[in-house]
């Protein structure tokens, strides 16, 4: 399978009163067509933003995107136009957000909403993108989908219009889908629905899905590969199965080690991170993770680690001096 | 729908008959009257004034005065005499008084010539009925003059046009137009370039707009347009598109500024939603994205100030009609309750209450249409 997108070097800033927020800096990876990519890490850690800057959906001011390419489909999306990126947006890098309550617009109805994107990227008319938008409504699990597209937005339940956000995403057969933390604001069985319901569409569409959350259940049960982001930096990428096994970044095992599981003893306690995040506005110079790093040594004050192979396992890639000391402490 | 409308105009009957009976008992309770002093300021001897408070049935008990007045009103839709103005009706003052019986005279002069001064109807004529009785002061009939649709629709047509409360109408009309069609669209742009030198200008504008007293606006419009440059008249109205110009910006600036800034502020809000960034992400042009989907949410607070606003505006200022020596009821507002014309505080304060019902009324209708949340049942 061909790439289908790559970032080199990404590095979004925001500019504020309070000063320069550094919320991605100079991340770099790519992403193959139908591929499943999870992106995990805590809030604030950029995995919202860069999921934005590919879309080049970030607020501006204050924020902007410094540097970077993001080669998707033969071209930069950061060079081309904002014409051209209007025929991207929707149609080939489509995106479903956190929030279904406050995701569509409350004043027109499901049914406009949907069509909205037909009619402009498939040049469909009126009864066109209507019989579309009632297929792509049963396709997500909506009954009677022909006469709910006459629906409001709240007279549909979370479940639903996260279902109906899906649905105008990937009205256009999108090559991507990003769905920034589609789960979080629905209640768990919801999210389980909700994550089968992408997996089997991903299946039928062959699309390419890209999912931000902080929930590595989720992740864990979807994604091929994960990039582990933390302070605007991947500090871990790998396939899902050896970032679940052996996770080498001690960011990463601090997050598996604060996740409760079935197969240990009841009782077992679970591990914190020490520390707070980083501040972005003043990231210090080395490691960002090194003040809450057990392993720490003085060089990871110092310079931030690159991102290199670890195990010489396919792929994965960790962004630690440390992480050969804290493997062989393991054995 | 209908349903919803009918109940809202049922519920506020009992609101403006209310709104009678307190302004009724508080211009008793004001000290002073009609006739405490004449025209001159000098006191009007004791004698004199029973007599005239006798006239007016102003001797009665408060609640049978009130009774009365009720009954001419809504039998007859009579607002009785002007207590201040001998010879005017509160019809005439406000309303123009019976426009049809300009119409039926003109006819009559056309068939009588001169002798048709000494004629008069032997009931006031309506637009309702077919024919009316044409008698000579003395009472002797002459004969049937029958109203012709064309009589009725000239009748309408100098309603529209000349009578006070739709000449104040105009007014507040061609304001609201000016207020929303500038406000509106002031206020988008200097949220869109928000913090930007547009938005600061815009601002400084609206912020001029909503502190300049429009007395002042309109005296300093008339200084410079009419008086040092010449290319507008300083006064009148229904005459010349030129006489609207003045009025208009004069009455709108205010509420243009206050619309912009409202405008503004809501649209800074929508602009941040969730649902607008879904619309970016679908590929929409931006142009589409703020005027499809920011704008309709924008306007609802828009909207809300617009049933008060508008109820102020078409039913008359006092300075903006005075300024531009505009013949609209504006000017009564005042007068009257210094007067302590009671009959005309009565109507006036009528037309204001009636107007913010139903403006009220239209926009809560225009909410349904807007946002699909607020149901009607």
């Amino acid at each position: 399978m061909g790439t289908l997108m790559e970032i080199k070097n990404l590095t979004v800033r925001f500019y504020t009163d309070d000063g320069v927020v550094h919320a991605v800096n100079g991340i770099s990876y790519s992403m193959d067509e139908g591929d499943t990519l999870g992106v995990v890490g805590e809030s604030g850690c950029g995995k919202s933003v860069h999921a934005l800057s590919i879309m080049r959906l970030i607020p501006s001011p204050p924020g902007r995107i410094e540097d970077g390419e993001i080669w998707f489909n033969g071209r930069d999306l950061l060079k081309v136009s904002e014409s051209e990126m209007h025929k991207v947006r929707g149609a080939e890098i489509a995106m479903v957000f956190q929030d279904p309550m406050t995701s569509l617009n409350p004043v027109y109805t499901v049914g406009f909403q949907i069509m909205e994107a037909l009619k402009l990227h498939q040049g469909m008319d009126d009864h066109q993108a209507r019989e579309r938008a009632a297929e792509l409504l049963t396709m997500v699990g909506i009954p009677e989908a022909r006469q709910r597209l006459d629906d409001y937005p709240h007279q549909f339940s979370g479940g639903m219009r996260q279902r109906a956000m899906i649905a105008m995403a990937l009205s256009c057969n999108p090559k991507l889908l990003i769905a920034d933390e589609p789960t979080t604001a629905l209640d768990v069985t919801i999210q389980a629905q909700i994550v089968e319901l992408v997996k089997r569409l991903q299946e039928q569409l062959g699309m390419a899905v890209m999912w931000i959350t902080h929930d590595l259940g989720v992740v864990a049960g979807l994604a091929k590969k994960v990039n582990v982001m933390y302070a605007g930096y991947i500090v871990e990428r790998g396939n899902v199965w050896d970032i679940y096994k052996r996770p080498r970044h001690p960011y990463t095992q601090g997050l598996l080690g604060s996740l409760p599981r079935l197969d240990e003893p009841p009782g077992t306690k679970l591990i914190s991170i020490p520390g707070l995040p980083p501040d972005l506005i003043d990231l210090p110079p080395g490691c960002p993770f090194a003040a809450r790093c057990v392993y720490a040594i003085d060089k990871c004050l110092e310079a931030m680690p690159p991102l290199e192979e670890a195990d010489g396992a396919d792929q994965h890639l960790v962004a630690c001096w440390r992480w050969e000391y804290i493997a062989g402490r393991e054995k | 729908m209908q349903r919803f409308i009918l109940r809202r105009i049922l519920w506020n009957i009992p609101v403006l008959i209310l709104i009678t009976v307190v302004t009724f008992g508080m211009m008793q309770i004001v000290p002073g009257g009609p006739f405490t002093a004449g025209s001159s300021g000098r006191p009007i001897p004791p004698e004199i004034r029973a007599n005239m408070m006798a006239k007016y049935g102003l001797d009665k008990p408060v609640w049978q005065q009130y009774l009365n007045y009720m009954g001419r009103l809504i039998l007859h839709f009579d607002f009785g005499p002007s207590l201040r103005r001998p010879g005017r009706t509160v019809n005439q003052m406000l309303f123009g008084g019976n426009f049809l019986v300009d119409v039926l005279r003109e006819h009559l002069r056309d068939e009588f010539g001169t002798a048709a001064s000494s004629m008069t109807f032997a009931e006031p004529p309506s637009i309702f009925d077919s024919k009316a009785l044409v008698v000579k002061t003395n009472g002797e009939p002459v004969a049937y003059i029958y109203i012709t649709w064309r009589d009725r629709f000239e009748a309408v047509k100098r309603f529209l046009t000349l009578a006070p409360v739709m000449v104040s109408a105009q007014v507040g009309l061609v304001s609201v137009t000016l207020a929303l069609l500038i406000g509106i669209p002031l206020g988008i742009i200097s949220a869109l370039k928000q913090n930007t030198w547009i938005d600061y200008v815009a601002m400084f504008i609206s912020m001029l707009g909503v502190s300049i007293p429009n007395f002042i606006l309109g005296i300093v419009l008339i200084l410079v347009f009419a008086l040092w440059l010449g290319w507008l008249p300083t006064y009148g109205w229904g005459e010349s598109w030129k006489q609207v110009i003045m009025p208009a910006i004069t009455l709108g600036t205010g509420g243009m500024a206050f619309i912009a800034r409202l405008t503004r502020a809501s649209m800074l809000e929508v602009i941040r939603a969730d649902y607008i960034r879904t619309a970016r992400a679908k590929g929409l042009a931006e142009r589409v994205v703020v005027l499809r989907h920011a704008l309709k949410n924008s306007l609802i607070p828009v909207t809300t100030v617009l049933g008060p606003m508008m109820a102020a505006w078409l039913t008359g200022s006092f300075l903006v009609e005075w300024v531009f020596s505009i013949g609209g009821i504006g000017k009564f507002f005042v007068s009257a309750v210094t007067d302590r014309d009671y009959t005309l505080i009565m109507g006036t304060i009528l037309i204001y209450s009636v107007a913010l019902v139903l403006f009220n009324l239209a926009v809560d209708i225009a909410y349904g249409f807007i946002d699909p949340r607020i149901r009607f049942d």
